[in-house]
């Protein structure tokens, strides 16, 4: 167990006392420096994309959204939902939301005995922060006790603020750019690209992906040909039709598969 | 703000932190094994999610109400540039800024 009675941890006077926790702060810097840059930019881009498409936004809208949600892809993914608000039902927008971040779901495992040893507010901000990068930094660290608490609570801290910061500060800029923003919203499809791409370093992540792009692109393409008006409606059975296609697929791949 | 953005984005963020909280409320300890076929569709629904949203996001360029086509023309070497740079130097933000950059240049150039 573990006597936590400086909250975030970092700050505190008896904390940053001892030569061991200093280390372990310097060390979180360390490890969560890469991310706080790409959050940073990335998340530029996104209030950047938000601002000029979605001409109602504002800063305000990314602080709440950014400190809320802390989910890159479904961000991005929400910048073209909010500017044809009225064309997504709440139902559309949840299932989107679940199957764009189901992977969330089990990030929380390796940390089921340790965040339950910890206050609950700590807790909850721990779960809030287990994002891609944050969870592989945290689940990588091999610290113990107390250390462990700093190091994790630090890099959460770190990454959270920098995704808001960063998201803040390109929607102050966004819409006084000295350059015309016209096509940004490519950055959007470029960013689930390079996601997609890394995916796709792993052999077992490509039928699934040649899954769901090949579902959406047939439930698209005739939709885009006949009614464009429509094409936003098709989501809902893209992700249908791809979840049965691959739970279809499941039994006979369960033999050859193995656990990374 | 509409309240129907309002609620959109209340949706999503609520998802998400219970997507987070999932394994706190359902598993007591880390002794138990999570169901298998949680783990599976886990792990391949987020490919073909991300997937469907490069279609999904590629086809929504041509912007649904006012359909122009010719916006995909320029939306395939910005893909295929994005794609080259991420598989050869693994730089996230260098492969989105060069596949932006050519395609706002090769929309706003040639129209």
């Amino acid at each position: 167990m573990i006597e936590l009675h400086h909250g975030r941890g970092e700050r505190d006077a008896s904390v940053a006392a001892s030569p061991l926790l200093r280390r372990t702060l310097r060390e979180a810097l360390l490890a969560a420096t890469p991310v706080i840059l790409g959050y940073l930019t990335m998340g530029m881009a996104f209030g950047v994309l938000l601002v000029t498409t979605v001409p109602e936004a504002n800063g305000w809208w990314c602080l709440g959204f950014s400190a809320a949600a802390l989910s890159g892809s479904m961000q991005f993914a929400s910048v073209e939902m909010l500017a044809n608000a009225t064309t997504y039902s709440l139902l559309v927008t949840a299932a989107l939301a679940l199957l764009i971040n189901i992977r969330y779901c089990v990030y929380g495992l390796p940390f089921l005995t340790l965040f339950r040893s910890y206050p609950w507010p700590l807790r909850l901000f721990l779960i809030q922060n287990l994002s891609d990068e944050t969870y592989a930094i945290m689940a990588s660290s091999k610290r113990t006790g107390r250390e462990q608490c700093v190091f994790i609570t630090a890099v959460a801290a770190l990454d959270y603020s920098s995704w808001i910061a960063g998201t803040v500060l390109g929607a102050l800029v966004g819409r006084h750019l000295p350059f015309s923003t016209e096509g940004i919203d490519f950055a959007m499809v470029a960013l689930f690209v390079v996601i997609l791409v890394d995916l796709c370093r792993e052999k077992v992540n490509r039928m699934p992906a040649v899954i769901g792009g090949l579902s959406t692109l047939l439930v698209i393409l005739p939709v885009m040909l006949l009614s464009p008006r429509l094409a936003n409606k098709t989501l809902l059975a893209a992700m249908a039709l791809m979840t049965a296609v691959l739970l279809c697929q499941r039994p006979g791949k369960a033999s050859k598969e193995t656990q990374p | 703000m509409t309240l129907h953005q309002f609620g959109m984005m209340t949706v999503m963020c609520l998802v998400i932190f219970l997507l987070r909280s999932f394994p706190f409320l359902v598993f007591r300890d880390a002794s138990h094994n999570p169901p298998p076929l949680l783990l599976y569709l886990g792990r391949v629904l987020t490919a073909a999610a991300i997937a469907m949203l490069v279609v999904y996001g590629l086809a929504s360029l041509c912007d649904f109400k006012d359909p122009r086509f010719s916006r995909l023309l320029w939306a395939l070497p910005a893909t295929l540039a994005t794609v080259l740079t991420q598989w050869k130097f693994r730089n996230s933000l260098l492969s989105i800024l060069v596949g932006t950059g050519l395609y706002m240049l090769l929309l706003q150039k040639l129209g």
